[in-house]
């Protein structure tokens, strides 16, 4: 499973699973975007750049998520899929994906949040965790 | 953690110090509502009143739910000098608030062209998810309207005077400062000005439906049931929240150790004299101004739409209030007047008769505070008092409060379902994405009614109307 969503009253919560870090990463970002259009049904015909350091992986997570809705509001764009790779808490990654206007818009998501945020890695699978404001 | 609130009375119930909490927590609630309280809500009260600098208590108003930092309809007077300010305890759509337009019409003078009128404004009003405006902002002007806000719209022809004046803060706070504002929010905010966007936000006709106090209804243009109203519920867009991540973020990073033994991470905060503190006061003031000047353009284009149809009518502003700031304010504090950040998330401000800060109009009665329900029931209009100045530090409720997830309306409601009950209900509705209609189904909310009436019984916000939904705009 790459990711799954959990009930949440006001906004949204989803937890992303990868063998790497960087998979969890970019199941993560397809799980935002799930909230905002049928991510499976994006195919990847842009790719975007990007390039992040902070101070803790939690905040990479944070900045990388907040970067794709960046893309998605500033130039149309939704990245639905990446390549990514990290080391220590610095993130490089090629994002891919098409315009909006070849799709429709089902969700809003306002904000990446730190409430219940929590990447975890057990039993050689990474779990990530993160509430969105929507 | 639940286990521990007790019941004051009737409406109150608090949760008295422990652990690293300074105050006691508050919280306004029937047994209603007190039920349905989530203990996470109340775990992140009791973190609020554990907060440098806050005073006397933590307040959850009635239509308090989990947030993130903040309980949404949380409440905090933290000290200017030694306290702190924190971007969780204002949300992030900085400035998310509501507009009510009174209007000379009936609903006998609306009826017939409802649908139409309906059309036009979800046309001339962008909505939905990324939803942009056709007017574009070259960089002078974006950072005019951080700066002076509604008087920009108003010198660019939008709008009348009246508009600013019948505005909180009269659409401008003084304190912002464009150039702390970064350039991805401006390039965020840049064309999304006049704009809806998607979520909880709209845009409805209504009806006047119940008058529970004529003598100050009128004051605020009211004076008949079945009289047309409009409400505008949007807020600072992408600039907003991308301006409450930056410094969300830099306050991380340059307080490691804060952040570190805080219990939830968006509770982060800048200290009391910080220049970070300070910046983010700059910048949020100014995502407030640009909140305040989309209102009075969707307004305006409002106004335009009605009077296509209606040349004869007049529509004036009622009030526009914020649900989601931060307010130099001063209070009186154990008879010690105080300089603090009064933090309002999801609440709004309820200040009574003579306060200095509302329009000379509604001195001899109050502020009027307006409260947005549900598709499907009803919206507000409430009075501020003396007694929210006293026991909230003049604030109460900000709308009706999620119940249900969007995951689970979603699963649960259809859209077209939705729609045809709607209608039956003589609620016409013109949405952006049908399955925002589900999201945002009259089930998924408390009750605004038991919401409306603590509020009343508490004294924090006396009922003045409450109108119907009669066509809706979504996002």
């Amino acid at each position: 499973m790459e990711y799954e969503y959990l009930d949440h009253t006001a906004d949204a919560k989803f937890r992303a699973y990868g063998d790497t870090l960087e998979e969890a990463f970019r199941n993560a970002l397809r799980a935002m975007f799930g909230l905002i259009v049928s991510v499976e049904e994006v195919e990847p015909i842009a790719k975007k750049k990007v390039e992040l350091t902070a101070g803790r992986t939690e905040s990479l997570l944070y900045d990388f998520l907040e970067e794709g809705l960046f893309l998605f509001e500033t130039d149309h764009f939704i990245p639905a899929d990446a390549d990514i790779k990290i080391i220590g808490n610095h993130l490089k990654a090629t994002v891919y994906g098409d315009t909006i206007l070849n799709h429709e818009i089902e969700g809003d998501v306002k904000s990446v949040t730190y409430s219940d945020m929590d990447i975890t890695h057990s039993k050689g699978k990474w779990i990530i965790t993160v509430v969105v404001d929507i | 953690m639940k286990d521990k609130v007790r019941k004051i009375d009737d409406f109150l119930y608090r949760l008295e110090p422990f652990d690293n909490m300074t105050v006691p927590a508050e919280f306004f609630l029937n047994e209603l509502l007190f039920e349905k309280l989530e203990d996470k809500a109340v775990e992140q009260l009791k973190n609020v009143a554990s907060l440098p600098g806050i005073y006397k208590k933590a307040i959850a108003m009635p239509d308090c739910h989990i947030g993130y930092g903040f309980p949404i309809g949380g409440v905090a007077a933290i000290d200017r000098e030694n306290g702190c300010i924190s971007p969780g305890g204002i949300g992030f759509d900085i400035n998310c608030g509501v507009r009510m337009l009174a209007t000379t019409l009936t609903r006998d003078d609306v009826e017939p062209n409802i649908k139409e009128l309906l059309d036009s404004l979800f046309r001339n009003v962008p909505s939905g998810v990324g939803s942009e405006s056709s007017i574009r902002l070259d960089d002078k002007q974006l950072n005019d309207v951080l700066t002076f806000g509604t008087r920009w719209a108003l010198d660019n022809g939008y709008g009348v005077e009246e508009d600013i004046i019948m505005c909180e803060e009269e659409g401008r706070m003084k304190s912002a400062d464009a150039n702390k504002v970064s350039p991805r929010a401006k390039a965020r905010g840049k064309k999304q000005l006049g704009s809806l966007g998607a979520g909880n936000h709209f845009l409805e006709i209504q009806v006047v439906e119940e008058i529970h106090d004529p003598k100050i209804a009128k004051v605020f243009g009211i004076t008949q049931k079945g009289q047309i109203v409009v409400m505008i519920h949007s807020g600072s867009r992408g600039l907003g929240h991308q301006v409450c991540s930056d410094y969300l973020r830099k306050m991380e990073d340059t307080y490691p150790d804060i952040m570190q033994k805080l219990p939830e991470k968006d509770l982060i905060y800048a200290p009391a004299g910080s220049k970070l503190a300070r910046d983010y006061f700059a910048a949020m003031s100014a995502a407030a101004n640009f909140a305040w000047t989309n209102r009075h353009i969707m307004a305006h284009q409002v106004r335009k739409a009605f009077t296509e149809f209606f040349p004869e009518a007049k529509i004036s502003t009622i009030y526009d209030v914020a649900h989601n700031i931060a307010k130099e304010e001063e209070h009186e504090i154990d008879g010690v007047k105080r300089k603090v950040w009064t933090h309002r998330k999801g609440a709004t401000r309820a200040f009574g008769p003579q306060s200095p800060h509302i329009p000379k109009d509604y001195l001899d009665v109050g502020q009027p505070i307006i409260l947005p329900g549900s598709m499907g029931t009803g919206s507000y209009l409430l009075v501020g008092s003396q007694t929210a100045e006293e026991q909230t530090f003049g604030s109460t409720a900000h709308g009706a409060g999620r119940v249900m997830s969007r995951m689970a309306a979603k699963k649960q409601f259809r859209a077209d379902e939705i729609s045809q009950e709607l209608e039956r209900k003589q609620i016409y509705v013109k949405a952006a994405s049908r399955k925002g209609i589900c999201e945002e189904a009259p089930l998924v909310y408390k009750d605004i009614d038991q919401v409306v009436k603590v509020s009343h019984a508490a004294g924090i916000g006396n009922i003045v109307a409450k109108v119907r939904p009669f066509g809706v705009v979504k996002g």
